[in-house]
């Protein structure tokens, strides 16, 4: 029922830049991600949307129908504050009913709707308490339905899972998604937390200074990221980045990274396209640690010498971490053989490569 | 249309801010004037009345001062600055007594759990009049020999505002974190010096606010000082209200010139701990 | 607890220390309360004042048990004070209150030059009450400002006696209490707005709320123990007003104008029933415990209720 498109979209405080030249299409019943480090810009967008606060540039529609400057609550949009800003002064129905009431609502509709969602929200036994006794998932429930009773097309949340312990987080996101598909509305959601983006978003739009850095599924951003940072943000541990030289020339083309030895792409590999394109420039080679393997020392044109200089366990997997030549990498490896610290060992890519330039950092393919 | 709505909504708030302001400022402006006036504007008919002095002069507070001026037939034997000095001194004092009496007793309370009923008890004494035991105070007074001295004056100041230093202090120190005292008591510091050494220098700037509020309370007192000064500690309220010349009547221009000089003071303070002033006047509950 | 008998334990020396620092503060409320106490107790229940000749510890030779206490009901000068006390208390303040709130109201959100005007706005409860006194006394003078400012608006010649005149002194008395204490409110009405969590306000406005709905659903009932601090704290000094009425009118035209307050002071210094003073003062300081400690039972009746709500 309702499509967002940000056109342009600026938001500059005095001289910082806080959102710069957005654009971004957001579909009916969608639920997109906006994920980003603190203080990415990630919140200022959404604050545009709801017009809590107004873009110095650009434009806001919503179905096509351009709402910039539509004061807020009036756009027909809930919204979930971080804190939820639950009026702690009424008790839950009231919290439930203030939308309703403030608009004039019948008595008789109000308790319906609010039965309704307060069944949806589970909240039924709840209902008289005064809303300050409420467990903090309750206080989210209850900040969800109080937005959801008013019937917005369109549902922003403000990192509304960031105040709950890590246990209680997944069960949430379940929630949330389970919901979302009840509700059958578009939904927005920021988040610093690349785990709950990729569970649960239709599509993220990962921002970084202001900038959007990259939109697209999260099987999309993790298996094709479109520069360092998206690269380096997306997955966790991290990918490995390591700085190189493409050296050679036309179908003879490898990859340098100094002391620690070179890589020749095989010519079926789109790493071999990739290094051709690339001729002669300083790249930004990644790798995800999931996508290398340890090998026997030794030297191939295929493996990298380093030398193991700690060793994380994490479970069944351990976090191989090896240095060489001023680079220092991970490798995710499953305990299938000891390695010991300090010895050197060789390290070859199994999986999915990246190539990024050295300068702009955008993905070379 | 929302654009519209702001702007008149612009226009009312200046208009009601200024309107209060004129009104707010009018008395301030007109005693003011009045002290740079010369006798013979002091009073006159109506439409004779100036906002500015025709002819500014500074003979109000010649007179205040030296007892004399040109402009006057008549002399006054007590001049202005024994007053000005009872002020200072007996507000000082006053906001000594309150405040190291305060700061001990808030500490105490604060962290020892010593005295629950001292603090209900301390507020009792902003809640009586003082008109309502002035005369037990004024027979205690003159029976201790206090009266119209500076540090009966200070020492009854003390305890008036001792309220407001003491519930102050108590809701500062209630803010300080537990932690960095308990740090220090590990380390095998004796209580007192935890005090001393640690907390106090943490609220260094809290206990600055404390005092100047403390100051402008005592300093701003005219009924105690009133009952318990004669002659020699008056302090300037006392003072301004018995300048009457039995000859000329009011003297508004000599008035107003120690008036204003009265006034300066706390509206500087005041302004210098705007910030704090919520927390002081609602004896810590509030803040800003 | 302590595994040696001979040294104390952290707490039972925070306590003795903690007994020592509490000790001037309760010997000057011992000081202030208990003997001047004992002391109003026991001259109220005599005929005894300084004209009599004897120190004050002679009065049981005059002692008249509960004259004093029975003359109270029915002096009529008395209850006209305390009745003028509570009118003007109950005209002052709620207009300080409703003026106050519409500044603060004013003032909650940026706008050039906020600072200078806050500050100037504050300025009338800094000045020194005898003072403030004094600055309406010469506006209202017959022929002073506030008459050329009257006549200059209506166009006639206005020469009303403001001070001399029993209505008239009373509404400049309030005048003056309004103008000195009114910044009071806005300050305190304006931190309680200001306290007023942002989040809800916006949730609120997101919800679809209209400026009145956010303010009387969200922001007064978050403000009530602000406005019931400012209240209070309001109510109790405006019933001890002295130093600005005294200034202005010495509770004159003849006794028109008296409070309690001056009322005291004036039985104290002209008639010198020092111990019919100490009756009334005893009654004061009476009625003004009970209220207070009525205050305090509904306070924390308020309280346990509400934490009872919460554990339920």
């Amino acid at each position: 029922m309702s499509s967002i498109e940000l056109t342009n979209l600026t938001k500059r405080f005095g001289d910082l830049v806080a959102v710069n030249n957005m654009d971004l299409e957001i579909k009916d019943k969608e639920f997109v991600a906006l994920l980003g480090p603190s203080g990415c810009g990630k919140t200022t967008t959404m604050n545009m949307i709801a017009g809590i606060e107004l873009p110095s540039d650009g434009h806001v529609s919503f179905d096509g129908n351009d709402i910039t400057n539509t004061p807020m609550g009036k756009r027909g949009v809930g919204f979930v504050f971080q804190n939820y800003a639950i009026f702690i002064h009424m008790t839950v129905y009231k919290n439930l009913a203030f939308g309703l009431e403030v608009s004039g609502t019948p008595r008789g509709e109000i308790d319906q709707k609010v039965d309704d969602m307060a069944k949806l929200m589970r909240l039924t036994r709840q209902l008289d308490w005064p809303a300050e006794r409420l467990s903090v998932n309750e206080l989210q429930r209850l900040a969800i339905g109080r937005s959801a009773i008013v019937r917005p097309n369109i549902f922003l949340l403000d990192e509304p899972l960031s105040n709950l312990d890590a246990a209680f987080r997944a069960e949430m996101r379940t929630e949330l998604k389970h919901l979302q598909h009840e509700l059958e509305q578009t939904m927005v959601y920021v988040t610093h937390d690349q785990l709950e983006a990729m569970s649960m978003a239709d599509r993220i739009a990962i921002m970084d200074m202001g900038i959007l850095q990259q939109y697209g599924s999260p099987i999309d951003v993790y298996n094709r990221p479109e520069n360092s940072f998206v690269a380096r943000f997306i997955g966790a541990p991290s990918m490995n980045l390591l700085d190189g030289r493409i050296v050679g020339t036309n179908g003879s083309t490898k990859l340098d990274f100094g002391d620690i030895g070179n890589l020749t792409p095989d010519g079926n590999d789109p790493l071999a396209q990739a290094c051709q394109n690339a001729q002669n420039s300083n790249v930004l080679f990644g790798v995800r640690p999931e996508d290398l393997k340890i090998q026997p020392s030794g030297s191939s044109d295929q493996v990298l010498s380093v030398k193991v200089t700690f060793i994380e366990l994490i479970g069944p997997r351990s976090i191989i971490h090896v240095e060489g030549g001023g680079h220092q990498l991970k490798v995710v490896s499953d305990n299938q053989e000891t390695i010991e610290i300090g010895t050197p060992v060789g390290i070859a890519p199994t999986g999915r490569t990246h190539l990024f330039d050295a300068d702009s950092g955008q993905r070379v393919e | 249309m929302m654009a519209g709505n702001r702007i008149s909504f612009e226009v009312m708030r200046y208009t009601f801010i200024i309107a209060a302001l004129a009104i707010f400022l009018i008395p301030i402006v007109w005693m003011t004037t009045l002290a740079f006036k010369p006798v013979a504007e002091w009073t006159t008919a109506i439409s004779e009345i100036t906002w500015l002095p025709k002819n500014p002069t500074l003979g109000n507070f010649e007179f205040i001062f030296t007892g004399q001026t040109d402009e006057l037939i008549i002399t006054m034997p007590n001049t202005a600055t024994m007053p000005i000095i009872a002020s200072l001194v007996i507000a000082s004092l006053g906001t000594l007594i309150a405040v190291v009496v305060g700061t001990l007793g808030a500490y105490g309370v604060s962290r020892f759990q010593v005295g629950n009923n001292l603090p209900l008890s301390v507020l009792q004494l902003r809640l009586f009049p003082p008109m309502a035991v002035m005369i037990p105070v004024m027979m205690m007074w003159s029976y201790l020999a206090l009266v119209d001295t500076f540090w009966g004056l200070s020492l009854i100041y003390g305890i008036v505002t001792l309220p407001f230093s003491f519930w102050l202090m108590k809701t500062f120190f209630d803010e300080v974190p537990r932690e960095i005292e308990e740090a220090a008591l590990v380390e095998g510091c004796s209580q007192w010096r935890v005090f001393y050494r640690v907390t106090l220098p943490m609220v260094k700037a809290p206990l600055a606010t404390t005092v100047l509020f403390v100051f402008i309370l005592n300093w701003s007192d005219y009924v105690i000082a009133l009952l318990l000064t004669r002659k020699d500690w008056v302090t300037i309220p006392v003072y301004m209200n018995s300048l009457n010349s039995a000859m000329t009547g009011e003297m508004y221009g000599s008035k107003a010139a120690i008036g204003l000089i009265a006034a300066i003071p706390p509206v500087v303070l005041g302004i210098i701990i705007q910030k704090h002033l919520v927390r002081g006047l609602t004896f810590g509950a509030l803040k800003q | 607890m302590a595994s040696n008998p001979q040294t104390l334990t952290l707490a039972q020396q925070g306590a003795k220390l903690g007994r020592w620092m509490t000790l001037p503060t309760q010997l000057l409320l011992v000081f202030i309360f208990a003997f001047p106490g004992l002391m109003i107790i026991y001259v109220s229940l005599s005929w005894w004042g300084p004209l009599e000749g004897v120190p004050w510890y002679y009065a049981y030779e005059s002692l008249n048990w509960f004259e004093n206490y029975i003359y109270l009901f029915e002096d009529e000068r008395l209850w006209g004070s305390i009745w003028r006390t509570l009118l003007i208390m109950l005209v002052v303040v709620p207009v300080e209150f409703f003026l106050g709130l519409g500044l603060a109201i004013l003032f909650v959100d940026n706008f050039t030059g906020k600072r200078v005007f806050y500050s100037i706005l504050l300025m009338p409860m800094m000045i020194v009450p005898a003072v403030a006194g004094y600055m309406f006394y010469i506006l209202f003078q017959s022929n002073g400002p506030v008459n050329q400012l009257l006549s200059l608006i209506t166009g006639f010649e206005i020469d009303i006696l403001w001070l001399s005149e029993t209505d008239n002194a009373f509404v400049a008395i309030m005048i003056a209490d309004i103008w000195q204490w009114t910044p009071l409110m806005f300050l305190i009405l304006l931190a309680g707005l200001l306290g007023v969590p942002e989040d809800q306000l916006k949730a609120a406005t997101l919800l679809g709320a209209n400026w009145g709905q956010k303010f009387l659903r969200i922001a007064l009932p978050k403000m009530r123990i602000v406005m019931i601090i400012a209240l209070v704290i309001r109510a109790v000094e405006a019933f001890k007003l002295f130093d600005v009425m005294y200034v202005m009118t010495k509770g004159g035209p003849g006794v028109a104008t008296e409070t309690i307050s001056v009322y005291v002071y004036k039985v104290t210094f002209m008639e010198l029933e020092w111990s019919y003073v100490s009756a009334i003062g005893f009654a004061i300081l009476m009625f003004l415990t009970a209220l207070g400690a009525i205050g305090i039972i509904i306070l924390s009746n308020a309280q346990k209720k509400r934490l009872a709500n919460v554990v339920d």
